[in-house]
């Protein structure tokens, strides 16, 4: 890690801001497609940030901590498709 | 010009590249009309995004465990996001959400029964017991057999 960080801040303030109006669109959508697609979306930002976060500080297994959250991402992905039917497949 | 502070310029490039990837996801969910058309902005750009800020992170720190960690993450992002983004597009059309008007339904010739598929809770309600004198849903049953 050197100085040359510009990046991740604005990164994180990009995807920081995203989330902020992912989560506006999804109290403010009508149908409930809309908001599990959102919801979808606002889990990929999460994993985004969450790297971001990692990298900035320095820890020893965030990219243990991606992986994890990439497969935690699938799965709620089909849960919230699962939901969205009221558990019919 | 070292070939760390080459690779952190470059790692700072593809986190801002995903972070506009993802920007576009947003303006995507915002401005177009349907839900179909938010699912395949929302599917296309999210794993693209996750896989450029991911590949970037790598770059801050380049080590060979980190290497092969990166591989299995870039493979699982791009194949289970758009598998993920499809079953949440599939059963929003099995719940009959609307599609704007123009547009040609193709999947409703594949379908069999649409009125079965359009209500989500109709094999309950064939559990809880054979109600006669309703003629969709037995019709529905001798389709089923």
């Amino acid at each position: 890690m050197t100085a040359l960080n510009f990046g991740l801040y604005i990164g994180l303030a990009v995807l920081a801001a995203c989330m902020i109006a992912v989560a506006i669109r999804i109290v403010t959508s009508r149908t409930d497609a809309d908001r599990a697609v959102s919801a979808d979306l606002l889990m990929f930002s999460f994993t985004g940030m969450l790297a971001i976060i990692g990298v900035l500080l320095a820890g020893a297994f965030f990219f243990d901590l991606i992986l994890i959250a990439s497969v935690v991402g699938f799965l709620s992905a089909v849960s919230l498709a699962r939901a969205l039917t009221r558990g019919r497949r | 010009m070292d070939i760390t502070v080459l690779a952190d310029l470059l790692g700072n490039v593809l986190i801002i590249l995903g972070g506009l990837i993802f920007t576009v996801a947003v303006i995507g969910l915002y401005k177009f009309t349907d839900t179909y058309q938010r699912i395949s902005a929302v599917g296309t750009a999210a794993g693209l995004g996750i896989s450029l800020v991911v590949i970037g992170v790598f770059f801050e720190a380049p080590t060979w465990p980190n290497f092969f960690k990166l591989l299995i993450i870039l493979f699982l992002q791009l194949a289970t996001s758009s598998i993920g983004t499809m079953a949440i597009a599939r059963s929003a059309y099995l719940t009959g959400s609307k599609m704007r008007p123009g547009h040609f339904d193709h999947l409703a010739e594949d379908q069999l029964d649409p009125e079965e598929t359009a209500h989500p809770d109709a094999d309950e309600t064939q559990d809880n017991g054979d109600t006669p004198g309703e003629p969709g849903r037995e019709s529905t049953k001798q389709l089923r057999d």
